[in-house]
């Protein structure tokens, strides 16, 4: 049974990075595609819908919120400083989230690929041996909840829907899946996290149980399966041209002033 | 709908082998309806399919019965579930939603002699086994929202029980009817009442008051201190 980590002032120091880079991780995904997400507030395809969407992309921000908080807690940065603060290539997430927002098939596609992922990712954090991150993970696993259901009844109006739905889904799905192979991206520092607890599987296990579990759906509806290989270089601070301008966009007010108190 | 003639039957049975047909519900002589849509929506989902309407009730901490929130609109009953949560729950308002399509809602708005349950229901739902029990929504007053008032089982529903309801607490002026089991309830607090902190939704989420109180006391001790 390994130890567990009750607060951030108990982390030993070779654990330290590695788990600030896991909470960036969890939290700049989180961020970005809220972010993203966020931009149909006003034009989403229905007026339910994009009270719908706001709301889950508030969430997201929500959720990047919390894993942000905990980061703070380990470098004691204010969490404004931790999520504006940065220069790109300190960003850690994948790049899955960081393209354009693109039409609402792209949207429900992406979040589909990512929230499937995401499920898996969240479970195998739950029983982490740091406490902070678990306790946090109980709360959002709740909220995530309804986050599914809802990706999931979308993806499948659009799979059995018209044509144009079809076709539109089926390119978002093609043009996804590289990015998609990058959100279980191996990291250098899994040993010492997995050694510690704080993991409690690899990435190459997640993306396998990730895999097997979407490709049935994924050949019910007739929906492009992923290649070989994938994009990979988010989790290292390597991120497309559509983060440029994302994060040229989202860090401007904060640049103005990076002293100032809201 | 046309203005209620007084002369003339209040609707017309027609009925083939005993089983009443669509004519009963020939809207201009009655005054059964389905609630109403205005000129406007009428016109506008005409041109699109924006989906079924659904109308929601809600109930709080503070309501001891459901009440009428609003209606949205859906293309199914499950993403009308989710539209709900979202129009009348995301601020944590409520501890239970009621999500009725509004196909299977009757409205009766006057008193007098009322057809058979059974013919009034049997155009609004599926075949099959009758529903024994029905929702009862009353208005009291105009511009108020519509109250759960009782349930009824189907043997009870007659123009008796149904004056009865109308003639309590002042008297109701509008009666909505649905069959129980067409009522689709959400009450997971998961969703309702989610755990993290959504203060910031609220209108008085952003404390502007405390960060002025802040405000002005830091002015305070600047102008003491100098």
């Amino acid at each position: 049974m390994k130890k567990e980590i009750p607060s951030a002032e108990v982390v030993p120091a070779a654990l330290k990075q590695p788990l600030i880079d896991l909470l960036l991780a969890l939290a700049d995904d989180e961020f970005i595609l809220g972010y993203w997400d966020s931009e149909w507030t006003g034009i989403a395809p229905v007026l339910e819908e994009d009270v719908a969407c706001s709301s889950i992309a508030q969430d997201e921000i929500g959720h990047a919120r919390l894993f942000y908080q905990e980061v703070a807690a380990l470098t004691s940065n204010n969490i404004d400083a931790i999520a504006y603060g940065r220069q790109i290539h300190e960003y850690r997430q994948t790049q899955l989230v960081e393209r354009q927002r693109g039409d609402w098939a792209f949207t429900i596609a992406r979040r589909y690929l990512y929230e499937t992922a995401d499920q898996i990712r969240l479970n195998s954090l739950a029983n982490s041996t740091y406490l902070p991150l678990s306790q946090a993970i109980t709360k959002i696993q709740r909220e995530e909840i309804y986050h599914q259901m809802h990706v999931q009844v979308w993806l499948e109006r659009l799979a059995t829907g018209t044509t144009e739905a079809r076709q539109r889904l089926e390119q978002a799905v093609d043009s996804l899946w590289p990015d998609a192979l990058g959100l279980f991206e191996p990291d250098t520092s899994e040993n010492i996290l997995l050694q510690s607890g704080i993991i409690t599987v690899p990435q190459a296990q997640l993306q396998q149980t990730w895999l097997m579990e979407i490709a049935p759906i994924f050949e019910r509806f007739q929906l492009p399966l992923p290649p070989i290989t994938g994009h990979l270089g988010g989790r290292r601070g390597q991120h497309s041209e559509d983060f440029n301008l994302l994060w040229e966009q989202m860090t401007m007010v904060y640049r103005l002033d990076p002293q100032a108190s809201w | 709908m046309g203005p209620h003639n007084d002369t003339a039957p209040l609707y017309r049975a027609e009925t083939t082998n005993g089983v009443a047909t669509s004519e009963c519900l020939s809207v201009s002589n009655l005054e059964v309806s389905m609630p109403e849509e205005d000129a406007l929506t009428q016109t506008a989902s005409s041109l699109i399919d924006e989906g079924e309407v659904y109308e929601i009730f809600q109930q709080d901490q503070r309501d001891p019965l459901p009440h009428h929130g609003g209606n949205l609109r859906a293309a199914d009953a499950e993403l009308a579930i989710h539209y709900a949560r979202e129009f009348y729950g995301r601020r944590q308002e409520s501890l239970k939603l009621w999500i009725i399509p509004r196909s299977a809602l009757l409205e009766l708005r006057n008193q007098t002699p009322l057809p058979a349950m059974t013919a009034l229901f049997g155009n609004n739902i599926e075949s099959g086994p009758k529903p024994q029990t029905y929702a009862v929504f009353g208005q009291k007053h105009p511009g108020h929202p519509l109250l759960w008032l009782q349930d009824l089982e189907a043997s009870e529903i007659d123009e008796v029980t149904l004056n009865h309801i109308q003639s309590m607490a002042d008297g109701i002026i509008r009666l909505w009817l649905c069959p129980r089991q067409a009522i689709l309830q959400l009450d997971n607090q998961d969703l309702l009442q989610p755990p993290l902190d959504r203060s910031y939704r609220r209108l008085d989420g952003y404390n502007i008051r405390e960060k002025l109180r802040i405000a002005r006391e830091r002015v305070r001790a600047q102008r003491g201190a100098s």
